[in-house]
C-alpha cells in the first residue's frame, strides 16, 4: 500500500461525511477563533496606549472568560465528537471487516484529527485575527475607552490556542481510539442500527426533578438579602441544572405516559402519533434538550444580568455621586462636626481656583439595626448586637435623616412639625414608637408622610432589602433618638453620624478634577479646618470624590467590560447551541424517515404525517426555550438582589432588560430552528 | 365481475437525462376473485415489488389500470389514496414494518385510530383477532421485545383489524425461521378459509404452495399460472418447482 493511502483515506472520510463533519469542523473554527480572541484580549498589549488601569478590568474579565471558555470547549468538543462517531461506527466496522487492522483504523483517525487541528484551529486563529480588532473596538466602546486601536497579532495567543486545541483533539482522538479498540467488528457493523427501547418510567428521577426545581425556585423566591442571594446563587443554579436534566429525562416522559394512559385522549389521530412519538423523542434527546435548555438559560442570564448592570450604570453613578464633588464625613456626636463650616472652607478653596459653586446638597444620616413589632421599633442590646443572644427575628436597617437633609437631597420640600416623621414604611396606627434596648420611656412620633418606596441612599439598600428610611423634623430629634437607642447610657455620644456634602460647580471635568485634588490636599491635614469657635473640626473618616473623570470612567470600564464579557460568551454559547440543534435535527431526521415510510404504508397521507411530525418537532424544539424562560423569570428574583451589590436598584429597568433579552433570544432561537429544520425535512422526505 | 382486475399494466422508470429508462412492468394482466388466495412468484428484478406497490396505490403505473371492485386505483388522488389504503387494503411486509414507538396493541390499532374509531370498538375487534393469532399475551409488549414470528403475527393483526377487502403480503415469510413460517402460512390458509382474499408476493416455493393459485412473473409479464385445484401441498410444491425450473431455463411459454 502506498504511503499516501491513509492520509488520503482520512481526507476522503472527511469529505464523504460532510454532513456531520463540516459542522464539527465549523465548531472547531468558531471556538478556536473565540479562544484566540479571548487570549489576545487578556494579553492586552493595547493597554500600553494610555488606558492601562481601565484596561486591566478587561484583562481580568477575559482571563475569567478564557477559563470558562476553555472548560466549555473541552466538554463541547467531546460532545460533538461522540455524536460524529456514533454515526461513523458502521463505516469503521466495514473497514475492519474488509481487512483493515485496528492499527490502520487508528492511523486513519489520527490523520483525521491532524487535519481537523491544522484546518480547524488554523482557520479559527485566522478568523480570530480578522475579528480581533472589531471585538476590541466593541469592548472599548462599551467601556467608553477611545475605540481606535491598531491592528496587531498576539503570538502568545496563537501558540496557546494551537496548543490548547492540539490537546483537546488528542483527547477526543484517545476517546475514539478506545471506542474502536473495545468493539468487535460485527458490533461495529451493527452499530447505529440497534433499535431504540421504550423508556422506563423513572419515578425517583421525576420526583428529583420536582424537588430540585422546587428547591431552586424556592431559594430564588424566598431570598430576602443580597448577601444571602450571593451565597445561595450557585446552590440554586446547581439545583436547577440537576432539575432541568431530570425534568427532560424523566418528568416529561412520566407526564406523557400518563397522557398515554388516558384512553379517551390518547386514541385520537392527532394525539396518538404525537404522544407516542414524543415519548420516543424525549427519551432519545433528553440530554440534548437539557443541554440546549441550560445553555439558553446561561446565555439569557449572562446577557440580561450584565445588560441590566450596564444600563443601570448611569443611575448607580448618580446614587453614588449625587453631585459633581461629593464629600462624606463620619464623625461621632461628641466631635461637633459642622458641615456649614466645611462648606464655607471648600467654597473658599474653589474660588481660589476660579470656580463658582452653583449648587450644594447636604444631609446627615445615621443608621442602626432595629427590631420591628407592628408600629414599634426597639434597639438591639449589646448582647444581641454581638450575636451573643439568639436573634428571634431579623432586625431591619433603619436609616434616619432630617427633613432639611431630605429636601436638600431630593429637591422635594418636606415639612415636618414637632413629633412628626415620614418614612418609606407603612404604618397601621397613628403612632410610631422607638424604644431603647432596655425598654424604658419610648419616643413617640406621628407618621405625617410616606416616602417613595424606591427612595434610597447608595450606602444603604432599598425597602425591598429590609431597609427602612425615616425622616425626623430636625437634628435635635436625631440626637435624641441616638441617645435613646445607644446601648450604654454613658457613652451615647460615641454614636456616629455621616455627613454628606455635595457641591456642583460651573467648571468642566478637568476643573473638577483639579478641585478634587485641592480638596484632598486641604483635608489631608485635619488641623486646617476649624469650627466657628476656632476649634479644629474633627472626624473619623473623610472622603472626597468627583463624579466626572476617573470615577465615571471606572464605573463604565467595569460595567462595560462586564457587559462585553456577557455578550462575548453569550455569542459563543449561541453558536454552540445552533450546532447541537443541527445535530439533533439530523439524527431525528434519520430516525423519522423510517417511521414516515411505515405510516404512509399503513394509510397516513403525507400531509397528515408532516402535520403530526411538525407538531412534535415544534413542541420538543421549543420546550427548552419555554423552560429556560421560566428559569429566567425565577432567576430575576436573585439577580435583582445581586445587582444591588453593584448599586443597581432599578428593578423595572432590570425587568425590561430581562424581557428584552428573552425576546431577542427567542427570535434568534426561532431563526436557528428554521435554519436547521430545513435539513430535517430534506432528510425525512428523501 | 372479479374483485381485482389488473389490465395491461406498464411501468417505466425514467432514466436520467431523458435516457431510455428501465421497464419494470411491460404488460401485466390478471384478475383475482373474491375469496381467492393468490401467490405471485418471480426472480429478483422481475417486477414483483413494482406490481405490489402499484396495487397498494403507493406508486402509479405508466399505463394500464387496476380495478378494485370496479374502482380504478390509478385514478385515485394521492390525498384519497391514504384513506383508500386504510379502508380497503391490509399490508404484511417482509420486515414487519412495526413502529418501535408503539406497543403491539397500539401498532394493531394504528389504522383504526387513523380512521377515528372509538377505543371500545377497537378493543372489541382486537379481542377475537388476538386470540386467533395467539398474541393476546404480548399485547402490551413493544416490538423489540418479541420474536420475529410474533412480530409478523402482529403485522397480520394490523392488516386484518380494518376488515380489508384484500390483504397484500410482500415476502411475509422472508425474515422468519421455518417454524414461524409454517405457523404464518397455516394462519393465512385459515383466514383465507374464512373468506379473506389474499395476494402474496414471494420467492419461497413453500409459501407459494399454500396458495390456491400461483402467478409467475418474468421480465415484467405474467408468464405462467398454476391452479392448485385438488392438489395436495406437496403436489403443488412439485409443480411450482417444475415451473420455476422451466422459468429459469428461459423456456417457452406454456399453459
Amino acid at each position: 500500500m502506498s504511503k499516501s493511502f491513509y492520509p488520503q483515506l482520512a481526507l476522503q472520510n472527511i469529505m464523504k461525511n460532510g454532513k456531520f463533519y463540516f459542522p464539527y469542523l465549523l465548531t472547531v473554527v468558531c471556538t478556536a477563533a473565540a479562544f484566540y480572541i479571548c487570549q489576545a484580549l487578556s494579553e492586552s498589549p493595547w493597554a500600553i496606549e494610555g488606558d492601562a488601569v481601565r484596561y486591566d478590568y478587561l484583562t481580568m474579565f477575559m482571563t475569567i472568560g478564557t477559563g470558562i471558555l476553555g472548560g466549555f470547549i473541552v466538554i463541547f468538543l467531546l460532545y460533538t465528537n461522540s455524536f460524529l462517531m456514533k454515526r461513523r461506527v458502521r463505516e469503521l466496522g466495514l473497514y475492519n471487516v474488509l481487512g483493515m487492522g485496528k492499527g490502520h483504523i487508528a492511523l486513519v483517525l489520527s490523520f483525521e484529527s491532524l487535519y481537523t487541528w491544522v484546518l480547524g484551529a488554523g482557520t479559527g486563529i485566522l478568523l480570530g485575527m480578522l475579528l480581533q480588532k472589531l471585538v476590541i473596538m466593541l469592548a472599548r466602546r462599551l467601556m467608553r475607552v477611545d475605540p481606535l486601536v491598531r491592528f496587531s497579532i498576539v503570538p502568545e495567543a496563537v501558540w496557546t490556542t494551537l496548543a490548547f486545541f492540539g490537546l483537546c483533539l488528542l483527547l477526543t482522538l484517545a476517546v475514539n481510539l478506545r471506542r474502536v479498540h473495545a468493539q468487535k467488528p460485527v458490533e461495529l457493523l451493527r452499530g447505529g442500527q440497534t433499535g431504540e427501547r421504550q423508556p422506563k418510567t423513572r419515578f425517583l428521577i421525576a420526583l428529583l426533578a420536582l424537588v430540585t426545581l422546587g428547591w431552586g425556585y424556592g431559594i430564588a423566591v424566598t431570598v430576602k438579602d443580597p448577601i444571602d442571594a450571593l451565597a445561595l446563587y450557585f446552590v440554586a443554579v446547581g439545583l436547577v441544572i440537576v432539575g432541568t436534566y431530570c425534568l427532560f429525562s424523566a418528568l416529561s416522559i412520566l407526564v406523557l405516559k400518563l397522557l398515554r394512559f388516558d384512553r379517551g385522549y390518547y386514541y385520537k389521530t392527532s394525539h396518538f402519533i404525537s404522544v407516542s412519538g414524543m415519548i420516543h423523542r424525549m427519551n432519545r434527546n433528553a440530554v440534548g434538550l437539557g443541554n440546549i435548555c441550560i445553555l439558553s438559560t446561561m446565555v439569557m442570564v449572562m446577557i440580561s444580568g450584565t445588560l441590566s448592570l450596564y444600563a443601570g450604570t448611569g443611575d448607580a453613578l448618580h446614587d453614588r455621586y449625587p453631585a459633581q464633588l461629593n464629600v462624606r464625613a463620619r464623625s461621632r456626636l461628641e466631635q461637633n462636626f459642622d458641615v456649614e463650616q466645611l462648606k464655607a472652607r471648600l467654597t473658599e478653596e474653589a474660588e481660589k481656583l476660579g470656580l463658582e459653586i452653583t449648587g450644594s446638597t447636604a444631609y446627615q444620616v445615621t443608621a442602626m439595626e432595629l427590631y420591628r413589632d407592628g408600629d414599634s421599633f426597639r434597639a438591639l442590646s449589646k448582647e444581641e448586637k454581638n450575636g451573643l443572644l439568639d436573634r428571634q427575628t431579623v432586625p431591619l436597617t433603619a436609616v434616619f435623616m432630617t427633613a432639611e437633609g431630605y429636601s436638600s437631597l431630593t429637591g422635594e420640600p418636606l415639612d415636618l412639625g414637632e413629633g412628626e416623621l415620614a418614612s418609606t414604611a407603612r404604618f397601621k396606627s397613628g403612632q410610631v414608637c422607638f424604644a431603647g434596648p432596655d425598654g424604658g420611656e419610648p419616643l413617640e412620633y406621628r407618621p405625617a408622610g410616606t416616602l417613595k418606596s424606591d427612595f434610597h441612599l447608595a450606602d444603604y439598600g432599598v425597602m425591598a432589602l429590609n431597609t427602612v428610611y425615616f425622616v425626623l423634623p430636625d437634628a435635635g430629634s436625631l440626637t435624641e433618638l441616638m441617645r435613646l437607642t445607644a446601648t450604654g447610657a454613658a457613652n451615647w455620644k460615641e454614636g456616629t453620624v455621616t455627613w454628606y456634602l455635595g457641591l456642583d460647580t460651573d467648571g468642566d471635568a478637568a476643573a473638577q478634577q483639579r478641585l478634587e485634588d485641592a480638596f484632598m490636599e486641604l483635608l489631608a491635614w485635619k488641623g486646617e479646618l476649624t469650627d466657628g469657635s476656632g476649634r479644629p473640626l474633627e472626624w473619623d473618616l473623610l472622603q472626597i470624590e468627583a463624579r466626572e473623570g476617573v470615577n465615571t470612567e471606572d464605573f463604565y470600564a467595569l460595567n462595560g467590560g462586564f457587559f462585553f464579557l456577557g455578550i462575548f460568551l453569550g455569542f459563543i454559547f449561541i453558536v454552540a447551541m445552533a450546532l447541537i440543534m443541527y445535530y439533533k435535527q439530523i439524527s431525528e431526521g434519520y430516525e423519522d424517515r423510517e417511521r414516515f415510510r411505515i405510516m404512509q404504508q399503513v394509510g397516513l397521507t403525507k400531509r397528515e404525517i408532516r402535520k403530526s411530525i411538525n407538531a412534535q418537532v415544534l413542541i420538543v424544539f421549543f420546550a427548552p426555550l419555554a423552560v429556560a424562560g421560566v428559569h429566567l423569570a425565577f432567576d430575576f428574583g436573585l439577580v435583582k438582589m445581586l445587582l444591588t451589590l453593584f448599586g443597581v436598584y432599578n428593578n423595572t429597568l432590570t425587568a425590561w432588560c430581562s424581557l428584552a433579552t428573552f425576546g431577542i433570544f427567542a427570535l434568534v432561537y426561532a431563526l436557528m430552528y428554521l435554519a436547521t429544520a430545513r435539513t430535517y425535512y430534506k432528510i425525512v422526505s428523501e | 365481475m372479479s374483485m381485482l382486475e389488473v389490465n395491461d399494466l406498464k411501468k417505466v422508470y425514467p432514466g436520467r437525462f431523458g435516457g431510455s429508462g428501465v421497464q419494470a412492468l411491460s404488460s401485466v394482466s390478471f384478475s383475482v376473485e373474491e375469496g381467492e388466495y393468490v401467490a405471485i412468484m418471480g426472480e429478483s428484478g422481475s417486477g414483483k415489488t413494482t406490481l405490489l406497490n402499484i396495487l397498494a396505490s403507493l406508486d402509479k403505473p405508466s399505463s394500464g389500470s387496476v380495478l378494485l371492485d370496479g374502482k380504478d386505483l390509478t385514478a385515485v388522488r394521492e390525498r384519497d389514496a391514504a384513506a383508500f389504503r386504510r379502508d380497503n387494503l391490509g399490508f404484511v411486509f417482509q420486515d414487519f414494518n412495526l413502529l418501535d414507538t408503539f406497543s403491539v396493541k397500539d401498532n394493531i390499532f394504528l389504522p383504526l385510530v387513523l380512521s377515528g374509531k372509538k377505543y371500545d370498538e377497537m378493543s372489541r375487534r382486537l379481542q377475537p383477532l388476538a386470540q386467533k393469532l395467539g398474541i393476546s399475551d404480548i399485547l402490551h409488549k413493544f416490538p423489540y421485545e418479541i420474536s420475529g414470528g410474533q412480530k409478523q403475527r402482529t403485522a397480520v393483526a394490523r392488516a386484518l383489524i380494518t376488515q380489508p377487502r384484500l390483504i397484500l403480503a410482500d415476502e411475509p415469510t422472508g425474515a422468519l425461521d421455518s417454524k414461524a413460517t409454517d405457523q404464518l402460512l397455516r394462519l393465512f390458509e385459515s383466514i383465507n378459509a374464512e373468506g379473506q382474499t389474499i395476494l402474496m408476493v414471494t420467492h419461497s416455493v413453500k409459501a407459494a404452495s399454500h396458495a390456491k393459485r400461483v402467478l409467475f412473473i418474468k421480465d415484467g409479464e405474467v408468464f405462467h399460472q398454476i391452479y392448485r385445484g385438488e392438489l395436495s401441498e406437496s403436489g403443488m410444491f412439485e409443480r411450482i418447482s417444475d415451473a420455476l425450473t422451466v422459468l429459469q431455463k428461459g423456456g417457452e411459454r406454456y399453459e
